[in-house]
């Protein structure tokens, strides 16, 4: 192989043997492509995890023991496991004003937490399923089932250990594993779905093994989702219900109320990500272009030398953006690098902690966010370094020279 | 090969007031030439070898390279001429830091690289021809910082020459250099002209008179004919 040296050689060797400014430079753009990689991704599974919410929360509003609303609000955004019951009257009071504030259809859930005891897999929360009347779940199980859930049979969330076929143990009770779920970003992905007669029987296990009755009665009944009648307002109807059942034990919660609270975080998370990637942005192009401009002009001999050789003023302008974009490619990659272990060790933790639906985006789009925030990283670097390349490629060789 | 700079004056602007460096110049060089002016420190000898090179613009007058006025071109073609046309050996120690001795020699090839097919092998066998004709062989492998100055002065030599240039312009080649070491130089400045290489060198070294066809001396922006110092 005979001696050669191209141009990009010539910026490689550059880069090589600078060790500490090429560090600089590239710890400057791989901070950028790392928050430009999270922050995307942080801000588009927030918004997967608000649309899924959305999509999954087909209720208008949902009915639940008084005091226990923020109970559903863990339940459903964190799986965090609780267990509560309605009045055994619940249902009789929503029948009486119905017609009054436009219940169309009714269908009643029952949540129960398991222990982290000798009874149970795992702590995890159990959600029996009304088949009759379900209108939320259902066609989803459905979907993913193929059939209706039979008694001893669930359907486990995404991060639920067990497989199709597994048995596990509740309450001292055996189940069969009929299928797995989808990852949804919230809540259901930490549920266990079942018929309404399987928790029944879980329920009054539970009782036994705890030694204190939960509920008085037999209705077993956590929650009810209602479904309004075209026209009506679940905002209205929400308001109605709590002023008509003041005082019985029971709320109404305005299911969109908690989408649009979501969606409220959300865009304040997603203005915060966005002026920090804005001010981040300006800073890594001002850092890159004075460690640039600064490093040209030590290296102005250098210039002047190349300009005597027969380097135009254009081959010199390549040749630094070329050490520029070398450079810039080096941090974005290790940027992304870095990020996407940061996401895989850090989002069961980001989610706990912001408490809000988080739906990773799929692996397809994974990679189209790493290549952009890449591709923005590099021409960033590049755009920084134009302004002293310009400069240098301008350096007057006589000067230089003498 | 002819090299002509006709009434180049040139002028500085220092603190707000005008300073003439080079008058009138005019200078013929022809193929086979071996020239060499002389003149005190800050005669002009510098400035009007980086003028003959193409470098820095007359303030008047005229460049010629084979009938062409350089300063007529964009830097482009003036640029492709100062590599393919000109071998120049600037002051001082001027070798790429980054670069080991046979990356330097070789550059000047690779900056407008042919698409020929033996290119790399080409250019590869003359930067071994010159490293074994001026004596530095062994140092292919070495960087800038390890040389002596002798040794990179070698180097800066040999990448002057690598393009086959057809002439060498070189502005003090001995300066900062023992007598030993600056008699080789010179030496093979002479061997290369008796090859058939035009030459322009400057040097305010007296001991490098002994070299060259022709000395002129510079003196308050003229060019007078002779040892004048």
């Amino acid at each position: 192989m005979p001696d050669s040296i191209s141009l990009s050689a010539v910026a490689k060797k550059n880069i090589q043997r600078n060790p500490g400014r090429s560090f600089c430079l590239i710890v400057v753009v791989m901070l950028l492509s790392l928050f430009l990689f999270v922050g995307t991704v942080l801000i588009s599974s927030l918004s997967g995890g608000a649309a899924s919410v959305a999509n999954r929360l087909g209720a208008d509003i949902m009915i639940v023991p008084e005091g226990f609303d923020p109970h559903v609000d863990s339940i459903l955004l964190s799986g965090k496991p609780s267990t509560f019951y309605l009045p055994s009257y619940a249902f009789e009071e929503l029948e009486k004003i119905k017609n009054d504030v436009g219940i169309e259809a009714m269908s009643a859930q029952t949540f129960l937490a398991t222990l982290n005891a000798s009874c149970c897999s795992y702590p995890v929360q159990l959600v029996g399923i009304d088949f009759d009347s379900d209108f939320i779940v259902k066609p989803w199980l459905e979907i993913s089932l193929g059939h209706e859930l039979h008694d001893g049979e669930i359907i486990v969330g995404y991060h639920v250990a067990g497989y199709p076929g597994d048995t596990l143990q509740f309450f001292s009770k055996n189940l069969n594993v009929a299928g797995r779920l989808e990852q949804t970003g919230m809540g259901f992905d930490s549920m266990i779905f079942m018929n309404r007669a399987t928790i029944a029987v879980l329920a009054k296990e539970a009782e036994r093994i705890r030694e204190r009755p939960l509920k008085n009665d037999g209705s077993l009944t956590s929650v009810i989702m209602l479904k309004l009648k075209p026209g009506f307002s679940s905002t209205a109807s929400a308001i109605e219900i709590n002023r008509l059942l003041n005082n019985k034990g029971i709320y109404a919660l305005f299911s969109k109320k908690f989408v649009n609270s979501i969606s409220a975080s959300l865009i304040t998370i997603s203005k915060i990500l966005s002026f920090s990637l804005i001010a981040l942005w300006l800073l890594a192009i001002v850092i890159v272009a004075l460690i640039f401009s600064l490093s040209l002009s030590e290296r102005k001999k250098e210039m002047g030398v190349l300009r005597a050789l027969g380097a135009s003023r254009g081959i010199l302008i390549k040749l630094n953006l070329t050490e520029a974009f070398f450079v810039s490619f080096y941090g974005a990659v290790l940027g992304v690098t870095v990020g996407s272990v940061l996401i895989t060790v850090f989002s069961p933790g980001a989610v706990e902690a912001l408490n809000m639906p988080f739906l990773l985006p799929s692996k397809t789009k994974l990679i189209l966010l790493a290549v952009i925030s890449d591709f923005a990283a590099v021409v960033t670097g590049v755009i920084a370094a134009l302004w002293a390349s310009v400069k240098a490629s301008r350096v007057d060789v006589h000067e230089i020279m003498r | 090969m002819k090299l002509i700079l006709k009434d180049i004056h040139k002028e500085y602007e220092r603190g707000g007031k005008n300073f003439t460096v080079l008058e009138k110049i005019n200078l013929e060089i022809s193929q086979g030439d071996f020239i060499n002016i002389i003149g005190r420190s800050g005669s002009g000898k510098s400035t009007l070898l980086n003028i003959a090179a193409g470098m820095l613009r007359p303030t008047s007058g005229l460049v010629e390279l084979n009938g062409e006025n350089l300063f007529l071109k964009n830097d482009s073609a003036l640029s492709l001429i100062r590599n393919k046309k000109i071998g120049f050996i600037p002051q001082g120690m001027s070798a790429l830091p980054n670069l080991n001795v046979i990356e330097n020699i070789i550059l000047p090839s690779y900056i407008y690289p042919s698409r020929e097919k033996n290119f790399a092998e080409e250019v590869a066998a003359r930067a071994k021809d010159l490293l074994m004709r001026l004596k530095i062989s062994e140092l292919e492998g070495a960087y800038p910082s390890e040389l002596s100055g002798g040794e990179l002065r070698r180097v800066i030599i040999a990448r002057a020459l690598i393009n086959r240039p057809e002439i060498i312009i070189a502005d003090e080649p001995t300066s900062d250099l023992d007598v030993k070491t600056s008699a080789g130089i010179m030496e093979f400045f002479t061997t290369l002209n008796a090859e058939g290489m035009t030459i322009l060198l400057v040097s305010h070294d007296l001991d490098s008179l002994k070299y060259g066809r022709r000395v002129l001396t510079m003196q308050e922006g003229n060019l007078i004919e002779g040892n004048k110092l």
